[in-house]
């Protein structure tokens, strides 16, 4: 499981920081950083990354299941 | 207990409580039964991004990410029966229920003087209707001046059209405080808005081009298209056989249970208050998800859950500003300067009583809600 992040939609909310700061962490300034940015998710932190998801107010985050960049 | 839980609702909060369920560690079945016929999508975007265009409908989707729940669309509850532990259908079916969650939010709020012929944005289908209508009228009248009137009013404007806000009450001032509410009212008349007070509306013609409203003692304006923003009435009618709910909402406790099996969470719900503060539905987006979590969870594991601790947290923009607020609304009293200026404004600015922070405002500024959050409470040391 991974998490894409719309960047140019992240609007500093941080709803994803505090359902998911294992996973995201905003700075003071603003700058939101995504811990697995391009790799999966360990087991134990997906259900962060759904909650994380599901509370960002602008939908930038989205869950995907494959790696979007896998030879088909 | 093999009917598992059900969720009446299909938006934010339903979503949420069924994550939450399997966060909980609940297995049994769950099951979304939403009368939208779209699947869940988020509401916020709907005044802003979609209106504008920026955003399209696939971009608001609310995926529901968990294993195992069922969502049935385009479906309403028409009754509740709590001693039978069942929900009726409007197609006349009846779905068992070991544990119940009602998320069946709010609808807009329609004004009885206006009546027929003016919009409102509550739905996803009502954003596009909106949208094609702002594209073509010369001059649009929004009725109701808090965050979802004016975010309209910006986007409206932003169209070209000639655009009037009403309210009985300077915009934004019961909500955000004096201070933020004139920052919004200003950029607003900056960008040509009209703003016009009046204690009472009357519609004067039931011409279909358009409407003519009366307002005594502060004239008449005519629009092509009118859109009334008028706050929101929660989905309570279909418990009324059940007698749960109220006309101002469902009544919940501390963790958000309204009776024994049955949890609720998001705009239908009236949250209890600070002690000594009335119970009220705070219909907003950190609600939902707070109360949800707390409803599943409490549906899990009964008194051993933990109880609300609500956070608020509202963010709002329109005309050129974008507003943030942590802790408690409406602002009243001088603020504190942390960073930035108001004269922008791009601005960090920190409330308090007696010397004790209550509320946080990030005014076109990159903060997030965690640091918000900070300056809004009460520091550790």
């Amino acid at each position: 499981m991974r998490v894409i992040v719309d960047w140019q939609k992240c609007e500093s909310h941080g709803m994803c920081e505090l359902r998911a700061p294992r996973l995201f962490s905003v700075s003071e300034a603003g700058d939101m950083t995504y811990a697995f940015d391009g790799r999966d998710i360990p087991p134990d932190l997906q259900q962060d990354a759904i909650a994380a998801a599901a509370a960002c107010p602008v939908a930038a985050l989205r869950i995907g299941r494959e790696d979007p960049n896998a030879a088909t | 207990m093999t009917d598992g839980i059900v969720i009446v609702g299909g938006s934010l909060a339903a979503v949420t409580a069924a994550e939450t369920l399997r966060t909980e560690g609940f297995d049994g079945p769950v099951t979304i039964i939403s009368g939208e016929a779209h699947p869940p999508y988020a509401r916020p975007p709907l005044s802003k991004g979609l209106l504008t265009g920026s955003q399209q409908a696939q971009d608001i989707r609310l995926a529901l990410n968990t294993q195992g729940v069922m969502i049935r669309t385009g479906i309403r509850a028409t009754a509740l029966d709590p001693e039978r532990r069942r929900v009726r259908l409007a197609d006349g079916d009846q779905v068992p229920y070991d544990g119940l969650l009602i998320a069946t939010g709010a609808r807009a709020r329609r004004l009885t003087a206006v009546g027929d012929g003016a919009l409102v944005v509550r739905e996803l289908d009502d954003a596009f209707v909106v949208r094609e209508a702002f594209a073509r009228a010369a001059r649009v009248a929004i009725i109701g001046g808090g965050f979802l009137g004016m975010e309209l009013a910006s986007a409206a404007r932003a169209t070209g059209a000639q655009v009037v806000v009403i309210d009985r009450a300077p915009p934004l001032v019961s909500q955000l405080g004096p201070l933020l509410a004139r920052i919004v009212t200003r950029a607003a008349r900056a960008a040509g808005v009209e703003l016009r007070i009046s204690s009472e509306l009357r519609r004067l013609d039931t011409s279909h081009d358009g409407m003519v409203l009366e307002l005594p003692g502060a004239g008449r304006v005519e629009a092509d298209v009118t859109v009334v923003a008028a706050g929101c009435q929660p989905n309570v009618e279909w418990l009324q056989s059940a007698s749960l709910g109220g006309p101002t909402g469902l009544a919940v406790d501390a963790r958000c249970r309204v009776a024994p099996a049955i949890a609720a969470a998001g705009d239908v719900v009236l949250a209890p208050g600070a002690p000594g503060a009335p119970a009220r539905r705070t219909p907003h987006w950190s609600s939902a998800i707070e109360q949800a979590e707390v409803a599943a969870a409490a549906l899990v594991h009964g008194d051993h859950a933990r109880v609300l601790a609500p956070q608020p947290y509202v963010w709002t923009e329109a005309f050129g500003i974008e507003l943030k607020v942590a802790g408690r609304l409406p602002a009243r009293g001088r603020p504190r300067l942390i960073e930035g200026s108001l004269a922008e404004p791009r601005a960090l600015l920190q409330w308090s009583d007696r010397g004790i922070p209550n509320a946080a405002v990030a005014i076109n500024y990159r903060a997030p809600v965690t640091r918000l959050r900070r300056l809004s409470r009460p520091t550790a040391c």
